[in-house]
């Protein structure tokens, strides 16, 4: 394994090997998120002014402009609550982040950890987490790309940039 | 709300996404083919967003939610009108056609009017973005035009010295006239060239404005781009992949 995420294309799917510490590290998270997705329970040390949120300004701080005005955002959220705040597509993919190994994912599988990890990264940047955890979820969410389309970046620029 | 009204989905830039990953949510999410895919992600990447699809707003938004909740910024906007293109320039002879439709031309009437006011001396600009919503014509400039020399202070004396051509009345003016009645309309080049001049400008307000929004960086951009393309098209055709039409 050449780094602490890896993945690489399979018959029918992806296999995916990681470090314990990166498993651990990650599948903490993926637990602070589910959790905090339950309603009603508060999510604690956000960032000012959001010291301790529950579920609606939780989802407000992770998806802060979904329209172009904070009203029609506001109504956004509260219309797709529960498609955002989606407790059983976390503990899908935490269960397969800490599950037996190796990792042999489907491509469907593949999309759902890119969508969770996405939602992963959206709770570092609110929380300010360090920067290299929102990078290392960013190299983990592109290592998942590459291996479901490995021909596509061939390009050194485009497999590394870090913006889209 | 109108139940026949069109929605656009636009994803935005933002600092984490990596390229590749916005790429495959526009594949797998928006259903595009790999090169379209790889067109509009550059296009986020370069113009900050891309807009794209014309669906009853349910499907927009569910379409849009599908890339917020993969991590991405993506809101829905009011798609223009389906009835052909909306601006349209072409190359004849000498000079450029365009073609401007009515109802385009008067949207876009109060952009130029306010571009023209706010050139006034000592006017009062508002509703702009946070963290001034009100400004005077002097430090209004010095946002349009932040970077115009090596230094902040070696920029205010050249917007200093140079504040009647970059707010020059007359010429958007003179634009807004021949915007106002260009359903078919032959300009010369150097007329082409003050029109993007002054879209480039009413974009840089935009960029001010609290109320702008992507599709209408998008469509200045599509004007600008069509004019250029109009006037020199050798330019485009060696530049990067021409962006799409707006949706």
């Amino acid at each position: 394994m050449t780094g602490p995420f890896t993945a690489e294309p399979v018959e029918g799917g992806v296999r995916v090997e990681m470090t314990r510490w990166f498993a651990w590290v990650f599948g903490r998270a993926l637990r602070r998120l589910s959790l905090s997705y339950r309603h009603g329970n508060p999510l604690y040390a956000l960032q000012r002014p959001f010291r301790m949120g529950r579920h609606a300004s939780l989802l407000q701080g992770l998806y802060p402009e979904v329209a172009p005005s904070p009203k029609e955002s506001k109504d956004f959220l509260r219309r797709h609550r529960d498609v955002l705040a989606d407790r059983a597509l976390l503990e899908r993919v935490r269960a397969r982040w800490q599950g037996r190994r190796p990792i042999l994912l489907t491509h469907a599988e593949v999309d759902e950890w890119i969508a969770a990890l996405g939602q992963v990264r959206l709770l570092f940047e609110a929380r300010s987490a360090p920067k290299t955890a929102i990078m290392w979820t960013s190299l983990a969410q592109e290592t998942l790309v590459l291996a479901v389309a490995p021909d596509t970046f061939t390009e050194p620029h485009h497999q590394r940039e870090t913006t889209t | 709300m109108n139940p026949g009204d069109r929605w656009s989905v636009v994803v935005h830039n933002d600092d984490h996404t990596p390229y590749a990953v916005a790429w495959h949510l526009l594949r797998t999410i928006g259903e595009f083919e790999t090169d379209t895919a790889r067109t509009l992600t550059e296009m986020i990447h370069h113009n900050g967003s891309a807009g794209f699809g014309k669906y009853d707003r349910a499907r927009a938004e569910s379409v849009a939610l599908k890339f917020v909740r993969a991590g991405m910024r993506a809101t829905v906007q009011r798609a223009l009108p389906d009835d052909g293109p909306y601006f349209t320039a072409t190359r004849v002879g000498e000079g450029v056609l365009v073609e401007v439709p009515g109802q385009f031309a008067r949207a876009w009437e109060p952009a130029f009017r306010m571009l023209e006011n706010i050139y006034h001396r000592n006017v009062v600009i508002s509703g702009l973005r946070f963290p001034r919503p009100v400004m005077t014509r002097r430090p209004f400039l010095r946002r349009m035009f932040p970077d115009v020399a090596e230094s902040r202070w070696r920029s205010a004396l050249l917007r200093r010295r140079h504040r009647t051509l970059l707010a020059d009345r007359a010429l958007v003016d003179r634009v807004r006239r021949q915007w106002l009645n260009a359903e078919s309309l032959v300009l010369t080049t150097t007329e082409a060239g003050d029109w993007i001049v002054v879209i480039g400008q009413i974009r840089a307000l935009h960029l001010q404005l609290r109320k702008a929004t992507a599709l209408q960086f998008q469509t200045l951009a599509h004007v600008q781009q069509q004019l250029v393309a109009a006037v020199d098209p050798e330019v485009v055709a060696a530049g990067p992949a021409a962006t799409e039409q707006p949706a």
